[in-house]
């Protein structure tokens, strides 16, 4: 019994080390979403923090009352400017919950906003990171009614988007993989803001129209800085190529009827056959479709074949888009190099782009019911 | 107080887990080091053998007091050089551990209390025994698994297969690999010593450990690779990290569990090191408050330049870390052992 009581104690312990922090609750700000924009200075950052004074009235959802600020800074670099808000609000700013980074296309210095998050101690890396072509701090000042913290819901909108494949995935970690594994090239989803259609009643009533949040298409890093942005159907050709579908909903045109199928990504196999001149990378896609009414087997057939050829266009454009016109690899074509022929990648090591050059796609789409 | 072969599998091999869910390699390019570290597994097992051969032939003693029944002063000089090296290993672990923990979680508190906490944690552990330690690693062991099935389940969807890759290694750098593979083998020398306190079959436990370490570090290494591709170079803790990343319904941020999880491991794997000193002295000495100081002392002499050591940047010191435990492991784990394995067995074949 006493051996028993002493090992509690000893677990006790030992398991207090993992959590009590010196700091009590009121002098820790709760970071929920950041947004960098360029400014003259350098960085103009801006924080959307917990606000657990103004939670609410008497429903958890009051937007009259919203539950969180927003603060911003401007300085040369992002340490400073965290430091600056620092000092604003007399608290320390913890990124332990971050859901969202918004990055203004701007922004010149992509590096520095991914290495300080990146080395943060507590910075969450699972965090949506996002592109705007406007202002970052204007999307984190959106004023999103549902949910009991707006950044949740941002987050939200990009995962239910990237499920249908209207967005990239986005999580900080995997940007950083990607960014790391082909020399500063990463595909970042844009967001934009408006404003949400309010119903008569409401405008009677003198509600305001509330702010929404739309993905728009795809931001594409090459070298390091924002270069051209991709239209949704080459986000979909991307998506399509990387088997990242969950449920896309497609309509197809079959002489002159328009059929609504749900298509979802299942498998794919890639290939790599090089000779002196030419990589290519043939890759096998198989998608399952789910047409939303009972058909018969030749329209099934016609089905097929018209999603089949609507992919290859989709992945095609992307291609086209990113591979050929910007020289970038968001199809994690170099990764598939790397692994089926590692002394060839090697033999490119510095000098990826070349590699890139000479790599064609080639795909081969099959649909299935 | 003696335990069995499991128990002994898992101490072991939590003490091994310990050290390598920290980082995997000094640069953390994983794919150079899937082969190499397979290979020390097996070198580490022909590494065993001396201990093996000890064990079967005189069950109740250990290295040390083999080496006194050979020659006083040859068993006084050995003492020596493994009380120096358990020390050095002391000062290792501890320093591995705050350094995790003062750049994982920041200025959270002050990391030589954190240090002291850890220390005092086993030393009472030491004090208790290797029954203590052996039951303490079957519950953190639980934890482990509990911890590592959530872990995986909650970061499988986001594996990508095009992140495995292996790296065809030229001589010097799976050599390079082997020798940081058993560089942090440890446990090698550590069951030498703990060999008396086993009342099994010594084979089940140390090839138990073997083939245990071989598919659960090789199936984390590969996991984190999966996941986190290019990122690894980005952080030099990929476990954490991949915990980090794991997001379930319950539990938003699984680091923190990770790190109880990983202290007690650090508790266990420390205790081991005066563990290991005490069935040289705890028949001899029978004073409560000498045995408590005898099992305090290598982690006064090696924690409390950790301690110091800790207000630095940085936690491998190749030369040390990597090639001098290489070099010691192999004489105080299977060169010395064999010595007096067959002096032993001269002396006994004369009288």
């Amino acid at each position: 019994m006493k051996r028993i009581s002493l090992f509690v104690c000893l677990l006790l312990i030992t398991s207090c080390l993992s959590g009590c922090a010196p700091k009590s609750p009121q002098k820790i700000a709760v970071v929920h979403a950041v947004g960098i924009d360029s400014s003259d200075d350098g960085f103009e950052v801006s924080f959307q923090i917990f606000r657990a004074s103004s939670s609410g009235s008497q429903t958890p959802i009051d937007p009259s009352q919203t539950n969180v600020e927003v603060i911003s800074s401007t300085a040369k670099t992002i340490e400073n400017a965290v430091q600056k808000c620092e000092t604003q609000i007399g608290k320390t700013l913890f990124f332990g919950h971050n859901q969202l980074l918004v990055i203004s296309e701007d922004i010149e210095d992509l590096y520095s906003c991914f290495s300080f998050f990146a080395f943060v101690n507590d910075s969450s890396i699972n965090m949506v990171v996002a592109a705007t072509d406007g202002k970052a701090s204007d999307i984190i000042n959106c004023d999103i009614s549902s949910g009991t913290v707006a950044a949740e819901t941002m987050k939200e909108i990009f995962e239910i988007s990237a499920d249908d494949g209207y967005a990239v995935p986005s999580e900080f970690m995997k940007v950083v993989s990607t960014y790391i594994d082909t020399d500063a090239t990463a595909l970042l989803p844009v967001v934009e803001k408006r404003a949400q259609a309010i119903s008569d009643k409401a405008k009677e009533s003198g509600e305001p129209a509330q702010d929404a949040l739309e993905i728009n298409g795809a931001a594409l890093i090459t070298d390091g800085g924002f270069g051209e942005t991709l239209e949704k159907e080459d986000v979909l050709g991307i998506n399509y190529f990387l088997g990242n579908i969950n449920g896309s909903d497609m309509v197809i045109d079959l002489n002159g009827e328009d059929i609504s199928v749900k298509v979802k990504s299942v498998n794919e196999v890639a290939g790599v056959k090089s000779d002196d001149n030419e990589i290519t990378i043939q890759k096998e896609i198989t998608v399952r479709v789910t047409p939303s009414g009972d058909v018969d087997n030749a329209t099934k057939e016609k089905i097929s074949a018209a999603v089949e050829k609507e992919i290859e266009g989709y992945i095609t454009g992307a291609t086209q888009k990113t591979l050929e016109q910007n020289g970038a690899d968001v199809m994690n074509l170099l990764r598939i190099v790397r692994q089926r022929d590692y002394s060839l990648y090697e033999s490119y090591s510095g000098n990826l782009s070349s590699l890139l050059e000479k790599i064609n796609v080639s795909t081969l789409v099959t649909a299935v019911f | 107080m003696k335990i069995s072969s499991w128990q002994l599998l898992l101490i072991l091999f939590l003490s091994r887990l310990f050290t390598t869910i920290t980082f995997f390699s000094l640069d953390s390019f994983s794919a150079a080091i899937l082969l190499p570290f397979c290979i020390s597994v097996f070198v580490e097992a022909v590494l065993f053998i001396p201990a093996i051969l000890l064990y079967r032939k005189y069950p109740d003693e250990n290295l040390l007091i083999s080496a006194f029944k050979t020659a006083k002063p040859f068993g006084t000089v050995l003492t020596v050089i493994y009380g120096v090296f358990l020390s050095f290993l002391v000062f290792k672990t501890l320093r591995f551990f705050l350094y995790f923990f003062s750049s994982a979680f920041g200025d959270l508190i002050p990391i030589v209390l954190v240090g002291v906490l850890l220390l005092i944690a086993a030393a009472f552990i030491a004090h208790l025994g290797i029954q203590a330690a052996a039951r303490s690693a079957s519950v953190v062991f639980a934890f482990f698994v509990a911890m590592l099935v959530i872990v995986l389940f909650a970061t499988a969807p986001d594996f990508e297969a095009e992140n495995y890759y292996t790296v065809p290694l030229s001589t010097s750098s799976l050599w390079q690999g082997i020798s940081d593979g058993v560089s942090r083998s440890d446990e090698v020398v550590v069951l030498v010593l703990i060999m008396p306190y086993l009342r099994d079959k010594i084979c089940k436990a140390v090839y138990g450990f073997s083939g245990a370490k071989l598919i659960v570090i090789e199936g984390i290494i590969t996991c984190c690779m999966l996941l986190l591709g290019g990122y690894m170079s980005a952080s030099p803790f990929s476990f954490f990290t991949m915990c980090k990343y794991a997001n379930t319904a319950f539990i938003e941020r699984l680091d923190a569990v990770y790190l109880f999880v990983w202290t007690c491991m650090g508790a266990i794997k420390l205790s081991l090191y005066s563990i290991a000193l005490k069935p040289l002295y705890e028949n001899v000495v029978t004073d409560k408050s000498k045995l408590l100081c005898l099992s305090c002392l290598p982690f006064i002499i090696g924690g409390i330049p950790a301690l110091i050591f800790s207000c630095k940047s940085q936690m491998i010191i190749p030369f040390l870390d990597i090639h001098v435990t290489f070099y010691a492991i192999l004489l105080l784990g299977f060169l010395l052992p064999l010595v007096v394995y067959f002096l032993r067995r001269c002396k006994r074949e004369k009288n």
